[in-house]
């Protein structure tokens, strides 16, 4: 009888733990990170009768977690690779907008440019037109000067965020060791308060979305980390704990590297991957310092030709053209992008030097020049052709190569067509040749020159610099979404374990409340039998 | 498979702002018209579509182009017929002057007549387009085309240099031609050497020999007259053919273009039809995504305990 009474008493007590721990869990549906608790029972030793074995109730052994190591490390992996993309694609679509939009990028002061240069070459008399070409002209070195500062702007954002994430993550890993400080007090995991834990998994699944970390478990519950996987930078052990921070490289273009200090021994990491810390040096590892370097490039090759054409003309006082832009861009990047000339006289629309076909000339011979070796003045002289002697200049022979071409004074003539004796050209420098428009027409020209490698025009450069950032948005958008599908997947992984549901908990409750009942019932049915017994006269 | 309570919410909550976000993207279209609203919508697309545009800029240009082509080669046509005009009146000047019926006194008032279209024809040799180019310069266009030097013989200032301006990507018109072809100078033997008469020295030295009535100058004359004046027709017959190219190419330019705004219509512009029939179906969705919400929403064991 007293067997049956602390059966039942036992039991009573079991339940209302359990019960409590429904209660638990209901409480903390909405708490983040809390893992569901489960009150667990073992059936206690029974007492022998003679040959048998009488039961002798059940007791509470444990309150523990519903948890499992694997589907928590997935959560985190998935968690860090999602991550990563979000910067990327943020920024990356920045910079998209920032270029590609009809308004703000290049290619419309491109169009702008050259639809000038083409108006004035129809014109080039005109003081207007020229001075429409150098507001266009202007426009174009405004706009890369521009993007060219959008760019470090978007570079100064990304340097804030990673300081930014860097501190959160260090303070998360105070935080961490901290919690391993407390758990080492007792010796092994499942006697470790629940909500100690439940802590310490949270801190690591916020760790894990900003840089993927790689966690081993002690038997006690403590954690070491270590950066991206089991062969990366130790973060966090029982004993230490590191501090990160980051050191901007000014010379290279978003160059940064990461420094760990652990315990005073300072060293660069390399593992720091996934995460947003991930995302940010992705992107500007593989988006932003090409898209600056595209562009500054772009900025050179944009300068260089059209001064070449500028400095192979004349502009309208009869003097040879200087650099129509900086040639120091080179050196600057897009940010020196700038215009030199501003007087509309020295645009030098004409060619250089006048090349005049003798009007006696029976043959159909031309003569013209391209590629003016800089700083060259402009030859004066009479190219003359017999059949005996072939081509001379003042008496000297000229042998040009199988193309018709040849070298004097540092420009290179050609002959097309054939001559017949006695013909000549007299070359000199085009004076007074104000509309004539050489010079400006293959600026305009310049438009479609495949002047890049890879048979592109200047244009042609900017909208590739621009694909390929939107192509790698784009790519990131569709891992994204895949991640996400995974991220999901985890999640819902780590909900089928860990988990509140309050329909369960609701049969859980029903369930522990009719075996609180029951066990009362236990003690009643004992209480009863004790009065039978008494009542026996 | 347990789903958790606040997964059941948290996951509604994301399909209905997922939701909600497809409708305010597809509102943007809608309100532009535009396919794209952002350049990081579809960085392909606005590539194509960028491209177009410079293309369409590019035929625009074009089109400036003929333009002043079709204002300068009027001016060097309305120029070359009155003098081929004024040549033939010459000529006709000539032939009458040419004959031995005509008095001494009636040569001169010929030759005063010569005199006078002589001055008309330099001036309009040195004929100004619109933006005030002497056409017939060469490329030295704000220099007079034609002017009496110090020994009061006409010379002619500008240069052989050939302007051509773009009209496609792959036509280039020739502009204008050096006054001193069109009104181009002629060979005249004198004493057994060939000698360049310039076009307004035959003209002079007719007027002149008619003056003085030298018959063997009067033939000379006579043939050089007719030979410049048929320079001149050849010079009309070429400025024609780049007229007609102009007009020719202004129609190809005006396919061309409406074919880029076909194609940048189609790869910017927003098929409303389709576009409202998504919306419709974003919409309803969404609905749907709030509708099971609200009924699954309200399911819990705990409604059943009493």
């Amino acid at each position: 009888m007293a067997d049956i009474l602390s059966i039942g008493a036992n039991a009573a007590q079991l339940y209302k733990s359990a019960l409590a721990t429904v209660g638990n869990n209901i409480a903390n549906l909405n708490t983040d990170g809390y893992t569901r608790q489960v009150a667990n029972s073992i059936e206690n030793t029974p007492t022998a009768k003679g040959s048998s074995y009488i039961g002798s109730g059940a007791r509470l052994v444990s309150v523990t977690r519903a948890f499992n190591e694997f589907t928590e490390s997935n959560l985190r992996d998935s968690g860090s690779e999602l991550s990563a993309q979000d910067p990327l694609i943020q920024y990356a679509d920045r910079i998209v907008d920032v270029l590609g939009a009809q308004n703000s990028g290049l290619a419309d002061a491109f169009s702008k440019f050259f639809s000038s240069a083409s108006n004035l070459s129809s014109d080039p008399a005109s003081t207007t037109l020229r001075n429409v070409f150098i507001r266009d002209a202007d426009g174009l070195a405004v706009r890369f000067r521009e993007l060219a500062s959008q760019l470090s702007g978007i570079q100064q954002e990304t340097d804030d965020a990673l300081s930014l994430q860097l501190t959160s993550f260090n303070e998360l890993g105070k935080q961490l060791f901290s919690v391993n400080e407390q758990l080492k007090k007792r010796a092994t995991v499942d006697v470790q308060p629940p909500s100690l834990l439940d802590q310490r998994d949270r801190i690591m699944r916020e760790m894990s979305k900003i840089a993927k970390i790689h966690v081993t478990e002690s038997e006690s519950g403590t954690v070491s980390i270590r950066l991206d996987n089991a062969g990366g930078t130790l973060f966090v052990d029982a004993l230490n704990v590191a501090t990160l921070s980051a050191n901007f490289d000014t010379d290279t273009q978003g160059g940064v590297e990461i420094l760990s200090d652990f315990n005073g021994a300072v060293g660069t990491t390399s593992s720091v991957t996934g995460g947003e810390l991930g995302g940010i040096l992705n992107f500007r590892s593989q988006i932003l310092s090409p898209a600056i370097e595209n562009l500054n490039a772009l900025a050179v090759s944009t300068a260089t030709e059209i001064n070449a054409i500028q400095t192979n003309g004349i502009d309208a006082t009869g003097t040879r053209g200087t650099n129509l832009f900086d040639p120091n861009v080179d050196t600057l990047g897009a940010s020196g992008f700038s215009l030199l000339i501003t007087e509309a006289s020295k645009i030098a629309a004409a060619g250089l030097a006048r090349v005049t076909a003798n009007p006696e000339n029976a043959g159909n011979a031309k003569l013209d020049y391209s590629d003016i070796v800089s700083g060259s003045a402009v030859p004066d002289f009479t190219l003359n052709y017999s059949d005996a002697a072939g081509y001379t200049i003042n008496g000297a022979a000229v042998t040009p190569d199988a193309s018709g071409s040849f070298t004097f004074g540092g420009i290179t003539f050609k002959v097309s067509g054939t001559p017949v004796d006695g013909d000549s050209f007299s070359v000199s420098q085009n004076t007074n040749a104000v509309g004539d428009n050489k010079s400006i027409l293959a600026m305009s020209r310049l438009q479609n020159k495949q002047v890049l490698e890879g048979n592109r025009s200047l244009g042609d450069g900017y909208l590739d610099l621009v694909s390929d950032i939107g192509n790698a948005s784009a790519l990131a958008k569709i891992s994204q979404e895949a991640l996400q599908v995974v991220h999901d997947q985890a999640v819902a992984e780590k909900d089928k374990v860990s988990g509140v549901s309050l329909d369960q908990e609701a049969a859980d409750l029903i369930r522990f409340q009719q075996a609180f009942q029951a066990s009362a019932q236990v003690i009643q049915a004992s209480n009863k039998m004790f009065d039978s017994l008494i009542s026996i006269r | 498979m347990k789903i958790s309570t606040s997964q059941l919410f948290d996951n509604s909550v994301n399909q209905m702002n997922r939701q909600q976000s497809k409708i305010a993207e597809m509102q943007a279209k809608l309100a532009s018209g535009k396919q794209i609203v952002k350049p990081s919508d579809d960085s392909e697309k606005s590539a194509v579509i960028q491209r177009l545009q410079t293309a369409i800029d590019r035929q625009s240009v074009y089109e400036r182009s003929l333009d002043t082509a079709e204002n300068r080669l009027a001016s060097e046509e309305s120029a070359l017929m009155s003098s081929e005009r004024i040549l033939q009146r010459i000529r006709q000047l000539a032939v009458q002057g040419n004959t031995d019926t005509l008095s001494v006194d009636d040569k001169e008032i010929l030759a005063n007549e010569i005199t006078s279209l002589r001055e008309e024809l330099l001036s309009l040799a040195n004929t100004q387009d619109a933006n005030g180019n002497y056409v017939f310069a060469g490329s030295n266009v704000q220099t007079k085309a034609f002017d009496v030097n110090a020994d009061g013989d006409i010379i002619y200032q500008g240069d052989k240099t050939q302007t051509s301006v773009d009209i496609s990507d792959q036509r280039r018109l020739v502009l204008n031609r050096a006054g001193d072809e069109v009104f181009a100078s002629v060979d005249r033997v004198v004493d057994g050497d060939t000698q360049d008469i310039s076009f307004f020295k035959v003209i002079d030295d007719f007027a002149q020999a008619l003056a003085t009535d030298d018959e063997d100058a009067l033939n000379l004359g006579l043939e050089e007259i007719s030979s410049i004046t048929e320079g001149m027709g050849a010079s009309i017959a070429d400025l024609g053919a780049r007229i007609s190219t102009v007009s020719n190419q202004r129609e190809i330019l005006e396919d061309t273009n409406l074919r880029y705004q076909d194609l940048l219509s189609n790869a910017q512009d927003l098929d409303y039809a389709t576009a409202v029939t998504k919306l419709s179906a974003e919409l309803l969705s969404l609905e749907a995504a709030q509708a099971s919400f609200a009924k699954i929403s309200q399911l819990s064991l705990f409604n059943y305990i009493r």
